[in-house]
């Protein structure tokens, strides 16, 4: 399915990995508190997953609301945040944007091994050319949020 | 069609008590299966919304459960919840999941392992329908991402139906027998009381003992006919009693009336049987005066000279033959009315009479210038089992009067076949004799066939009795036969013989079966086989035959002539019958019964008194010579079946018989026989040899005979008048004819005789 991995990943990946991100939400309630006027999906510090997202936000809301796609270069950028994605390559931001947001309302999506464990609410993985995640659960409730049980069935692992 | 009809007859047999156990187990079965097929389809179909309704839940909750693992692709997950739905439900046999681009995500059969049986689901979905397949588009979040299909497994309820059809048959025979049984019980208690009153009826009418009353068993219907039936019985028993009284005077009132009426039937017998004798008595005490008024006037007439004197006798004479034949006429009629003519039945020639009747009505009809026309019907057969002498009566006496009547013009003689029944192989046949005479008045033809009727006037003209016709009807309906006449006065007569069932002869005779008198016959030449162990006996035939070109085969037993026969095939055979080794019966069903043989004619040589033999012979045989035989006599019987032709005789040859006895005659004997002769009967003679009266001649054989007797018996006489009586009693023309052409030569002996001694 997916020519390569790690620092080579195909169009392919991004654009499935795009839509997944985009359907996790689907399974995620937000405080109804934490919702405005726009849902924001923020990508850090790179534009990767970011035009396939634009293309599926263009034709379609999620919790009701139009959806906002970002590039965010800092902490500060990635405040109003529902999501934040911490695309491969800028993995090792993650630790510092996990304790920045660690009480606020915020899905925080990885793609690199081990950051599941580590708190990342949702970490995707290729395995035997599909893609699949784990879940965070803890780390979800910790951030005021929750997950459908749905989800949690197809998740390989739940933290 | 058919087999309603027995049932319904059936049925109609049984005793009440069989048609009410059938009509209740019939009923029954009836409700039973009304009810079960209800029952059956009812709870099909509650099955089948059950299993929509599940089927339904089961799209749903797939649909629901799956459209995660659809959308984040997971197959494994997606087949365990499809795998999940299908193996927990057994109204599915098997669900599959397409994605949204058309793909196959995952599937899952019962019976197949993979998942490429989803392949031409969707087709199949078309094809098949709701019923069979299910599908419904995964949607979550409006967002439409693949489509589930169930196939719907109702193997389960099918298997059901058997089921349900073995149940119902248990339960059907169980309520057959359950209702024979309740019937059995309900019909002791009807039929019980039922039977008593129908078995005390039965005895009642074998019995006939009407002084019994029925016990009545209980206030129901069937009490009421108890009581109704007692009613009825003593209505019965006094009516009886009635009867009985009533019957005794009646036997009294028969007895009486029977004695009276045999004591008349006794007397009409014997009135009647008193008339036919004095009918006897009187013709022939009315017959002696008569002959001796009537020889007197004959000799008289030789005496008288003056012409009045001559008219006077004349008159006289005349009305004396009309009262002869007036009172030969009654004694026929009363003959016939009394039963004491039996009809004869032989094997006949229709034809052969035809011509038989035109001869004898030629003299007549050539002196009148009249036609004579026969039209023989040919699709009649040769032979008819006919009485030929009464034939004979009956058309003589037709056309007779036909001849009498007819001035100018034709008669006609015809025959025609009516109807053949194929089955018995009978003839209805019509014989018609048509003139172009004076006829019958309309209101004459009624009267006609009755006893002295005569057309009015006619007794003038032409004389008669008016007894012909009621004679000549009594004799067609003693053949079992009619006679109708149709006529138009002035234009002619005709008179309608129809005979019914006619059956065939048994021997074919052919048309010229006689001898032309006074002409002598040539053979062909021809083989003949005689059968006979007596030399003398072949002899005389040979003997007799031996100027005719005949070949003449011998045998001396029937076993050799049944080999001559077989190696010879000869014309003719004559058989004798009582012969050493083989008989003559047994020789001929041998040649009988060969089919080469058969044909051969056989005429079988007889002692006379052998009537017994012939009558048994007739069947099978086709001829008699009756032992002692004469030449004539084989002659006759030769012409029957071999080919001949006919010469002219000399005239002076006429042969008469001499015999031994004539030797002892005196001339004087001969001189008065003369006298007698000259005196009584030559003028007679000459009168009857012109035409056919047969009263006449017969009457004119009876006196010579009557005065041979007197006179010493001249046996040539004794002989020809015997013979001319019973030619004329039997209506024989040919013989008659013979007859009285040789009077002449036995005369002429006679007198030879008497001038030479």
């Amino acid at each position: 399915m997916f020519a390569g991995k790690g620092a080579s990943q195909t169009a392919e990946e991004e654009s499935l990995k795009s839509y997944f991100i985009f359907n996790f939400i689907k399974y995620i309630n937000w405080p109804p508190e934490a919702l405005s006027d726009y849902f924001t999906i923020s990508v850090y510090k790179s534009d990767k997953f970011t035009g396939r997202l634009r293309e599926i936000a263009a034709q379609q809301k999620l919790k009701s609301m139009p959806v906002q796609i970002k590039i965010v270069n800092s902490l500060e950028e990635a405040a109003s945040s529902h999501v934040i994605v911490i695309p491969e390559e800028n993995s090792n931001y993650f630790s510092k944007i996990f304790q920045n947001f660690s009480n606020s309302p915020v899905l925080l999506i990885t793609e690199k091994k081990g950051l599941g464990r580590e708190g990342a609410s949702i970490n995707m993985r290729v395995t035997n050319n599909k893609i699949r995640f784990s879940i965070n659960k803890t780390s979800i409730d910790n951030h005021g949020l929750s997950v459908s049980a749905k989800l949690l069935n197809l998740a390989l692992e739940v933290y | 069609m058919t087999t309603s009809d027995s049932f319904f007859k059936k049925y109609q047999k049984m005793k009440i008590g069989k048609k009410l156990t059938l009509m209740l187990m019939l009923t029954s079965v009836f409700i039973l299966l009304i009810t079960g097929i209800s029952y059956f389809f009812l709870y099909l179909y509650i099955l089948k919304k059950e299993m929509n309704y599940e089927l339904d839940a089961a799209l749903k909750t797939v649909s629901q459960n799956i459209s995660t693992a659809l959308i984040f692709q997971d197959n494994e997950t997606g087949l365990e919840i499809l795998k999940n739905a299908v193996m927990h439900n057994h109204n599915i046999a098997s669900g599959c999941i397409f994605s949204v681009n058309g793909s196959i995500f995952t599937g899952y059969s019962k019976k197949e392992k993979d998942s490429g049986f989803c392949r031409d689901i969707g087709s199949k979905a078309k094809v098949l329908g709701d019923n069979y397949i299910r599908k419904i588009d995964i949607i979550s979040d409006n967002q439409n991402n693949g489509t589930l299909y169930l196939t719907v497994d109702d193997s389960e309820m099918r298997s059901l139906i058997p089921v349900y059809g073995v149940i119902g048959i248990f339960i059907l025979i169980g309520a057959m027998i359950v209702s024979v049984l309740i019937s059995k019980g309900f019909l002791k208690m009807l039929m019980t009381p039922l039977e008593h009153l129908v078995g005390f009826v039965r005895n009642l009418s074998n019995e006939k003992d009407y002084s019994v009353k029925i016990e009545k068993e209980s206030d129901d219907e069937i009490g009421l006919l108890a009581d109704e039936f007692n009613n009825l019985i003593k209505t019965v028993k006094n009516r009886e009693t009635e009867l009985l009284e009533l019957n005794k005077n009646l036997e009294k009132i028969v007895d009486v009336r029977t004695q009276r009426y045999l004591r008349a039937k006794t007397a009409a017998e014997s009135a009647n049987r008193m008339k036919s004798e004095f009918l006897a008595n009187m013709s022939h005490e009315i017959r002696t005066p008569l002959n001796a008024i009537l020889g007197f006037t004959e000799i008289l007439n030789n005496r008288l000279h003056d012409e009045a004197d001559k008219n006077f006798l004349n008159s006289i004479s005349t009305s004396g033959k009309t009262l002869l034949r007036l009172i030969n006429d009654i004694l026929d009629l009363s003959k016939v009315e009394a039963g004491k003519i039996e009809l004869e039945y032989t094997s006949v020639n229709l034809n052969s009479i035809f011509y038989d009747m035109k001869q004898i009505f030629m003299q007549k009809i050539t002196e009148k210038g009249l036609v004579f026309d026969i039209k023989p019907d040919s699709d009649l057969p040769e032979s008819l089992l006919l009485d030929e002498i009464r034939l004979r009566q009956i058309l003589l006496n037709l056309i007779g009067n036909a001849v009498k009547f007819t001035e100018n013009g034709s008669l006609e003689l015809s025959s025609q076949l009516i109807k053949k029944d194929d089955e018995t192989g009978y003839y209805d046949i019509q014989i018609t004799v048509t003139d172009t005479g004076i006829g019958i008045k309309e209101d004459e033809l009624e009267t006609i066939f009755d006893s002295f009727s005569q057309q009015s006037g006619q007794s003038a003209k032409f004389g008669g009795t008016g007894l012909g016709l009621a004679i000549t009807k009594k004799l067609i309906n003693m053949m079992g036969g009619s006679i109708t006449a149709e006529s138009r006065p002035g234009e002619g007569s005709s008179f309608i013989i129809n005979l019914k069932d006619i059956k065939p002869g048994d021997i074919i005779i052919s048309t010229n079966n006689f001898i032309e008198d006074g002409n002598l016959i040539q053979f062909e030449p021809a083989l003949i086989l005689i059968v006979d162990d007596i030399l003398h006996n072949r002899d005389v035939i040979k003997g007799y035959m031996n100027d005719q070109p005949f070949t003449f085969l011998e045998a001396e037993d029937g076993k050799a002539g049944v080999e001559a026969a077989k190696v010879h095939k000869p014309d003719l055979i004559v058989m004798d019958l009582k012969m050493p080794v083989m008989t003559g019966d047994e020789a001929i069903k041998i040649i009988k019964n060969n089919e080469e043989l058969k044909n051969i004619p056989i005429l079988v040589a007889t002692a006379s008194g052998m009537e017994q033999t012939e009558k048994e012979m007739k069947k099978i045989v086709n001829g008699f010579l009756r032992k002692p035989f004469s030449k004539t006599e084989i002659e006759q019987e030769f012409i029957k079946f071999l080919k001949y032709k006919t010469i002219e005789k000399p005239k002076d040859k006429i042969e008469t018989e001499d015999s031994d006895e004539t030797l002892s005659f005196s001339k004087q004997e001969y001189a008065r026989l003369r006298d007698i002769l000259d005196s009584k009967f030559i003028e007679k003679w000459k009168e009857l040899s012109v035409g056919l009266d047969f009263s006449a001649i017969k009457e004119f054989a009876s006196e010579i005979n009557e005065m041979v007797s007197q006179t010493g018996g001249y046996t040539p006489l004794a002989n020809w008048s015997e013979e001319l009586k019973s030619a004329a009693e039997t209506f024989n023309v040919k013989t008659i004819n013979k007859n009285m052409k040789s009077f002449e030569a036995i005369t002429a002996k006679i007198i030879e005789k008497a001038d030479a001694l």
